[in-house]
């Protein structure tokens, strides 16, 4: 037998391995997406002060610890049965919407940019975003001044571009400046005007690549799961609050429900193999690693976000979301790829979202901290640019920490991006030699999630496993290591 | 001629590497004078290309997160062996960080893995494909290797990674060089020092706060006075007190045990004396959850050797 | 623990405490030699940093004799002091070390009898916690 090792995945967020397996024939024999970091934040988070972990937890991730830090926050609303003022509910979803179009944005340039911008016969020294620069200097310099202003909202909102430290339970630390406010004003229509650039760039210089148009088809970027998403009443995403909605492969809603509700439908499986764990839907059991339509495997993020949803919340999205539609024709796409196209439609609804919520007189109010009560249990829900985040405390009665959990976006999505290596990784195998680009090629399948791997190694694998299983595609057992 | 840069992420949450971003429209400037020779974040190049350079061929690396796995120490000794000045980037690597509390966790991270629990390869026959092993305990990067300089905070604040590049393109490192300020967080607060009393131990969030007072003054705890300066005071200056992941100034010492000092230093109730010891103590017993308080993010720097004299004592405790 | 003898390391104050140990000394009570002591200006000069340091190089116990409230040659140095061992006695609980391994005892200079009463009390419990150390202290 044979292995390929790609050490470590470039360009994401955190660490992981793959692994591939060829068997006598030289086919594939299994694929496997490894990630060997653990830092346990479950475990030390108890015994802390609850108030602290909006600033605590959001160390998960430094690429979406806005996500983290309003996870939380509204996690302990709920344990301290708070209603948050809507000064304060009006900031935490202004730094939100300008989090996510900063995210992204990183995302669709910098990190799988050059896998969208670049032809794939670019060597791997230039397949960068050094390499993204030199080809696209102007745009290049427009993302990093936009994206900079974006931060900027972050920034002055949360108090740090990064590890922001404004939320408190029932509200923020402080009412918004005027003068604030106007700065924000100023950089907002920037947000959206950079979106609309962005769109026409992925008409112009993506979508219209064959190769590009391939991948999106491809059968080796199809994969049939469920989807997982927070839609508002009108059924439109919401990054910041509302009910979890779960459609299945087939497009249907299989329940809408809050986060504290949601929470109980997804259970977790776990292999010795890697420290991240594998999230299913209850309904269906964990039935192994396959997609399908009797698989309790759902995926999240950007595309889970407009499958579960019937439309987008501000004009300039929907336009591209029919877009999208009109190109595959049905729905849910279960296209891989077409995680890229969903993130930057996201990104425009968040600019578009940005210029409304500043235009709120109410934003500057001076009443932002909500009244509490006793602290108790209290699950927060948030979309973080890669997908649902659930956080989920037990304070005792001094407000300390007794129990965390938390189910991260990557988290979600970590059997489908394995599945996807799998198939990506078998259809090249199949087609012939292995060599640099289509390497780089299975790298691609997983970065379409965008994962964080520094999110999913928050935690610490419960339970000792007693055995190994390894499923084939039919979800037959094929191997059973004991240990 | 171009300086060689080599940036790596041990176990950390990765904001570190997105903080050169901060760094905005700089960074151009920046990127241009620089040859990024290994950064996984960004480029594509793998472990064994890093394998192949000579030693000390490359001039500077960063190293951020803390060292959590064999496999972190395992990168960590390599990156030293082929550079010549190795930083400390961001709280992790330099005090151990946020995940450096996990120091006071080990009996539960025993207890969850069982005794007997070993990470195994994927598929049988391949020993060296098992999820990399999970070390003892969360270290600083000056635990593991030799720590030429430091850039803290967490992350480290655009204006001090841009200190960093500017020395660092100038050729103007000194060993030992931390890039923040010697002096306490408070001498650039702009928040108004009273009397530094403390009559009653307050959380942030059970207290309507002052946006202007010194949060000492409101009973809050603030590391600003024995942390060091050079992030504008940023937290407070957004509501919220220091926490102290710029890390301690030299005088401190020990950040906790300092600002345990300076807490019972502020502590009154009343007129001092034997009569006042109940209210005292009743004031005093506010204070909860004081590693995580006094050792936010230097946990496994400052504290972690006596936290473990009792663990090692009496074996794994949950 | 048969035959475990408690290292302890005393910071005593030289105008109560200290005084107060060498007249146990010469008046011939007994009292433990276990401890090694260290003479300081005022118990409000103990930093919570010698503490520490004590109890990492290897002492089982540390104990801090300091004047009786209101005797304090700077007036309010114990009070201080006491503040800061009652916090410090909440941290060390908090890493799982026994708080009782760091006693605060006022002694003045003329209470020989009592200083030496307070070891013999402060060893036993010593004794009944057992070595800090996990080899003893032994490096
Ligand atoms: S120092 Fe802070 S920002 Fe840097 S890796 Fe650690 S937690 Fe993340
Ligand atoms: S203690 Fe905190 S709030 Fe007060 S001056 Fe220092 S840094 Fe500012
Ligand atoms: S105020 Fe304190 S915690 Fe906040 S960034 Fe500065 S040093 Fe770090
Ligand atoms: S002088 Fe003895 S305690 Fe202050």
């Amino acid at each position: 037998m044979k292995k390929i090792l790609i050490d470590p995945i470039t360009r994401l967020e955190g660490h992981g391995k793959i692994l591939i397996y060829l068997d006598e024939a030289g086919k594939v024999k299994d694929a496997f997406l490894q990630v060997p970091e653990l830092r346990g934040f479950e475990v030390f988070c108890r015994g802390r002060r609850g108030e602290e972990m909006p600033q605590i937890t959001e160390r998960i991730c430094g690429v979406c610890p806005e996500a983290h830090h309003l996870a939380s926050a509204k996690a302990l609303d709920a344990a301290f049965h708070a209603a948050v003022p809507r000064a304060a509910r009006l900031q935490r979803e202004l730094f939100y919407n300008a989090y996510i179009f900063s995210d992204h944005l990183l995302h669709l340039v910098f990190l799988g940019g050059p896998d969208l911008l670049l032809p794939e016969d670019v060597g791997k020294a230039e397949r960068n975003v050094v390499g993204v620069l030199r080809r696209f200097p102007e745009l290049g310099r427009r993302v990093i001044e936009v994206r900079a202003s974006a931060q900027k909202i972050v920034e002055l909102i949360g108090g740090k571009a990064i590890h922001p430290v404004f939320a408190l339970p029932g509200g923020v630390a402080k009412p918004l400046s005027q003068e604030a406010k106007t700065t924000v004003a100023g950089i907002a229509e920037q947000l959206v005007e950079l979106g609309k650039t962005m769109v026409q760039v992925f008409h112009e210089e993506i979508l219209p690549r064959p190769e590009f148009q391939a991948l999106l088809l491809s059968e080796e970027g199809w994969l049939p799961t469920h989807y997982m998403g927070l839609v508002d009443e009108n059924l439109a995403p919401n990054f910041y609050e509302g009910q979890v909605r779960v459609v299945s492969a087939q497009g249907n809603e299989l329940f809408r429900l809050p986060g504290e509700q949601a929470l109980k439908r997804v259970a977790e499986h776990w292999e010795p193999w890697t420290y991240v764990k594998f999230p299913y839907l209850v309904d269906f059991g964990w039935q192994g690693f396959r997609a399908g339509l009797d698989s309790g495997i759902y995926r999240v993020g950007p595309l889970a976000r407009l499958n579960v949803a019937e439309k987008m919340a501000t004009p300039l999205a929907q336009e591209e979301y029919e877009r999208l539609l009109d190109f595959f024709g049905e729905k849910p796409v279960h296209a891989t790829f077409a995680y890229h196209w969903a993130r930057l439609i996201e990104m425009v609804q968040a600019a578009e979202t940005v210029v409304r919520l500043v235009q709120e007189p109410e934003l500057v109010g001076q009443e932002v901290r909500g009244k509490l009560g006793k602290p108790g249990e209290g699950v927060g829900v948030v979309e973080a640019a890669r997908g649902t985040l659930f956080h989920h405390y037990l304070l005792n009665e001094q407000g300390l920490v007794e129990q965390a959990n938390l189910i991260v976006a990557t988290t979600h999505n970590a059997p489908g991006i394995g599945l996807s290596v799998k198939q990506m990784a078998a259809a090249l195998v199949e087609r012939g030699e292995l060599d640099e680009a289509l390497l780089n090629r299975v790298e691609m399948a997983f970065r379409a999630y965008d994962p964080c791997l520094a999110c999913a190694t928050h935690f610490l694998p419960g339970g000792i496993p007693v055995a190994v299983e390894i499923y084939d595609g039919q979800g037959k057992l094929v191997r059973r290591i004991a240990n | 001629m171009k300086v060689n840069l080599a940036v790596y992420w041990t176990g950390g949450c990765g904001g570190c590497d997105v903080s050169f971003l901060e760094l905005g429209p700089n960074l151009l400037g920046v990127l241009s004078r620089v040859e990024i020779v290994f950064w996984p974040a960004l480029v594509d190049t793998k472990r064994e290309d890093l394998e192949r350079l000579p030693p000390r061929s490359i001039d500077f690396a960063l190293v951020n997160g803390v060292i959590r796995t064999a496999e972190n120490r395992e990168m960590a000794e390599l990156l030293r062996e082929k550079t010549k000045f190795l930083g400390a980037y961001g709280a992790c690597a330099h005090l151990g960080g946020i995940p450096g509390l996990a120091n006071q966790a080990h009996g539960i991270l025993e207890s969850v893995f069982g005794p007997n629990f070993r990470p195994a390869p994927p598929i049988e026959g391949y020993p060296e494909d098992a999820p990399a092993q999970v070390l003892f305990e969360a270290l600083p990067l000056e635990d593991v290797v030799s720590v030429d300089f430091v850039v803290p905070g967490c992350p480290p604040p655009a204006g001090l990674v841009a200190r960093f590049f500017q020395a660092a393109l100038e050729g103007q490192i000194s060993l030992g060089q931390v890039f923040a300020e010697e002096k306490a967080l408070c001498e650039e607060c702009p928040r108004k020092r009273e009397e530094r009393r403390i009559t009653r131990v307050a959380r942030p969030h059970e207290v309507l706060l002052d946006g202007e007072k010194c949060f000492l003054d409101q009973g809050v705890v603030c590391m600003g006075p024995v942390t060091r300066a050079g992030c504008g005071a940023a937290c407070p200056k957004a509501g919220m007190p220091c926490t102290g992941c710029l890390g301690p100034t030299p005088k401190a010492g020990d950040p906790g045990l300092a600002m345990l000092s300076a807490l019972a230093s502020l502590v009154r109730a009343g007129e001092e004396g034997e009569a006042a010891f109940p209210e005292e103590d009743k004031i005093l017993d506010g204070f909860v959850d004081p590693i995580g308080t006094l050792y936010k993010y230097a946990f496994a720097k400052y504290a972690r050797s006596l936290a473990q004299l009792t663990k090692r004592r009496e074996g794994m405790r949950a | 623990m048969s035959g475990f003898e408690p290292r302890i390391v005393a910071f005593l104050c030289r105008w109560c405490a200290a005084a107060g140990a060498d007249l146990a000394g010469t008046s011939r009570l007994q009292y433990p030699p276990n401890a090694i002591p260290i003479r300081v200006n005022c118990s409000g000069r103990v930093e919570p940093q010698w503490v520490v340091e004590a109890l990492k190089a290897g002492a089982d116990g540390v104990l801090i004799g300091g004047c009786h409230p209101g005797d304090c040659h700077y007036v309010v140095g114990n009070y201080k002091t006491r503040r800061r061992i009652y916090l410090l006695h909440k941290l060390l609980a908090d890493m799982g070390i026994e708080p009782e391994r760091v006693r605060l005892a006022w002694v003045s200079a003329t209470e020989g009898a009592r200083f030496a009463q307070g070891m013999r009390e402060f060893l036993a419990e010593l004794k009944r916690l057992g070595p800090l150390h996990e080899n003893g202290g032994e490096k």
